[in-house]
């Protein structure tokens, strides 16, 4: 949270969660290597590790991209999505170690520089069928470069969370780009139409987790206030909102989760500060509200973050008038103190 | 339930026992897909050609040199090893860099020489890397071990098939062919390893190699460079020198298939 930096803070969950990313990607890259080998004799070792590093990455970058709907989906996953930067950084990694050996294998040692080699050896751009495919390559690994270097939260602070999260929002475009690079390249140099049918599979998979995703935010969404009444508008009954849980209510464009806790209700912004996850969906936990995606805290009555942290999110001003909740739909400025409201009835 | 209600919490020294179980089911999932994933990819790559590269294992060899139209290394008798019986006409490159040998063989045309190179070569056509500074002149055409090779015309021939680089196509690279070593050809023949036109019969398992010329018989090298890699058709005259067929054609006549390139 908003208060000091270390490179990373570790604890047990956090050893064990890239213990488990290590082992993984080793066993892929090993296995990949041994059954290249195993099955093809004249294979080189070069062009496995290329292959593999390569297909490592597209293969972790689809979970990355899936860990965030499927949280949506089912909160169980969410201790994947806790340390997902990490594996953002592991997938990067993979990538440019690709591009690596490939920038080394196939345009070093020659005639001229291989970077400039690399987006210019083939003049093919008038060709749908013969278009470059390193190009895409070479913008998503670009791409994924900035969320990597700007993966920890001192950028996301200094950057300003907005600029944060637009720039990791990134990782779709970089996704796209892989899949025309892997389309244009891969693809069209392999035989196998099975080979197609797993990017199609993976892409497929990625956009319908996140149409499911995004269908069942749409119809939390479609809900409606039962009453206003002097521009304050009622929501439910108070009871209607699980003990130190909230129910989450589109107003006026906003999100605003109301919590109900020790016979009390509050009404915080549903977003939180760090990125942008849905604190409606988190608990109260020692008296705070706790972000599920990264567990960060603030306080129902004040919607701050306790000390020595610094995050504020706006709050509201909430009654209970016979058991219902009403809610004033301005806005307060973040960090303003609202007394909860004691449930009536 | 307790107030957690199994709620995860990131930054705590632990997770509740049913969180760990999902996450434990999870990540052997994940592992169970990547396995099968990495296995079915490997298993689905399009079978590697047989070239070899004897990478690091330097020898020498005694032959006559040719410059053009592109360097090669005319070998007979004892010196062609266990790759020919009699005599064979070997493209050069230089070895270590994707570079042609023009430079090391320079002013040696008919000369005999004794260098140092490695092999690279595929069904019985044959690459020598030739180590830099390794080239000797050790006698004139006189001293040759074989005869002048005498050119056989062949006629004209309309060909199809994909311009590669003898060096990467040979064996150094494997794959050696297709869009996705199209840079690396690209990259080879601008640098001066010998053009080759790479045509097959992929039911009865034959190809040919046969060098690319300028239909004057210059040597070719960037002019080819928007059509390597890709099917195309080539129509040209075929002369054999030696085991080398060469290929007579310019560019400008070239067609492109309509099918994609394939490996």
């Amino acid at each position: 949270m908003a208060h000091a930096y270390r490179a990373v803070q570790w604890n047990p969950q956090k050893r064990a969660y890239d213990a488990t990313l290590a082992a993984g990607i080793a066993l892929y890259l090993a296995l990949f290597v041994g059954a290249g080998f195993g099955l093809q004799p004249h294979a080189t070792l070069e062009t496995l590790l290329i292959r593999g590093f390569g297909t490592a990455a597209l293969l972790l970058l689809h979970g990355i991209l899936a860990i965030g709907p499927l949280c949506r989906l089912d909160r169980r996953f969410l201790p994947l999505l806790y340390n997902r930067r990490h594996l953002g950084v592991a997938m990067f990694a993979l990538a440019l170690a690709h591009a690596a050996f490939a920038t080394i294998q196939f345009h070093a040692l020659g005639d001229a520089d291989p970077l400039a080699s690399v987006l210019t050896a083939n003049p093919r751009l008038d060709s749908a069928s013969q278009f470059p495919f390193e190009l895409f390559g070479a913008f998503a690994l670009a791409v994924l470069f900035g969320m990597a270097a700007t993966s920890h939260d001192f950028w996301l602070a200094n950057l300003t969370p907005r600029v944060w999260k637009t720039l990791h929002m990134g990782v779709y475009a970089a996704y796209g780009a892989l899949v025309l690079h892997v389309a244009f390249g891969a693809l069209q140099a392999e035989a196998s139409p099975a080979l197609t049918g797993l990017v199609a599979l993976g892409f497929a998979g990625v956009v319908g987790l996140h149409l499911a995703a995004g269908a069942r935010e749409a119809r939390a969404d479609r809900q409606t206030v039962a009453a206003e009444r002097d521009g304050w508008i009622e929501l439910c009954h108070a009871h209607d909102i699980p003990e130190r849980r909230a129910r989450v209510f589109p107003i006026g464009g906003e999100r605003v989760a109301v919590f109900r806790f020790d016979g009390k209700v509050s009404a915080l912004s549903n977003v939180c500060k760090h990125q942008n996850g849905p604190l409606g969906e988190g608990r109260i936990v020692d008296g705070c509200v706790v972000c599920p995606w990264h567990g960060y805290q603030y306080r129902p009555e004040d919607g701050r973050s306790p000390a020595p942290f610094t995050d504020r999110v706006a709050t509201y001003r909430v009654r209970v008038v016979g058991g219902r909740v009403w809610l004033d739909p301005r806005a307060l400025p973040p960090g303003t103190p609202v007394e909860p409201a004691k449930i009536d009835v | 339930m307790s107030e957690r209600d199994d709620f995860y919490v990131g930054w705590e020294a632990s997770m509740s026992a049913a969180t760990r179980r999902f996450v434990r089911r999870v990540v052997v999932a994940a592992f169970a897909g990547a396995t099968a994933i990495a296995g079915a990819i490997a298993a689905l790559q399009a079978p590697f050609a047989a070239g070899v590269f004897e990478y690091g294992d330097e020898r020498e060899f005694v032959g006559v040199v040719r410059e053009t139209p592109a360097p090669q290394l005319v070998v007979s008798g004892p010196a062609c090893t266990e790759l020919c019986s009699a005599r064979s006409a070997w493209l050069l490159a230089r070895y270590g860099a994707k570079r042609g040998a023009a430079e090391l063989v320079r002013g040696l045309d008919g000369r005999v020489v004794r260098l140092r190179g490695v092999l690279v070569y595929r069904g019985d056509q044959t690459l020598l890397d030739v180590v830099p500074g390794s080239v000797q002149a050790i006698g004139d055409a006189a001293g040759a071990p074989a005869p002048p090779a005498v050119a056989v015309e062949l006629g004209e021939r309309r060909l199809r098939g994909e311009i590669v680089d003898a060096k990467c196509h040979f064996g150094v690279m494997r794959p050696g062919s297709g869009k996705t070593h199209r840079a690396c050809a690209a990259r080879c023949i601008a640098s001066g390893s010998p053009p080759l036109l790479w045509v097959r019969d992929a039911a009865r398992g034959r190809e040919l190699h046969l060098l690319l010329v300028g239909a004057d018989g210059r040597a070719l090298g960037r002019e080819l460079l928007p059509w390597v890699g890709e099917a195309i058709e080539v129509s040209g005259r075929v002369v054999r020198r030696d085991d080398l067929l060469v290929l007579h054609a310019e560019p400008a006549a070239f067609r492109r298939e309509a099918r994609w390139a394939a490996r």
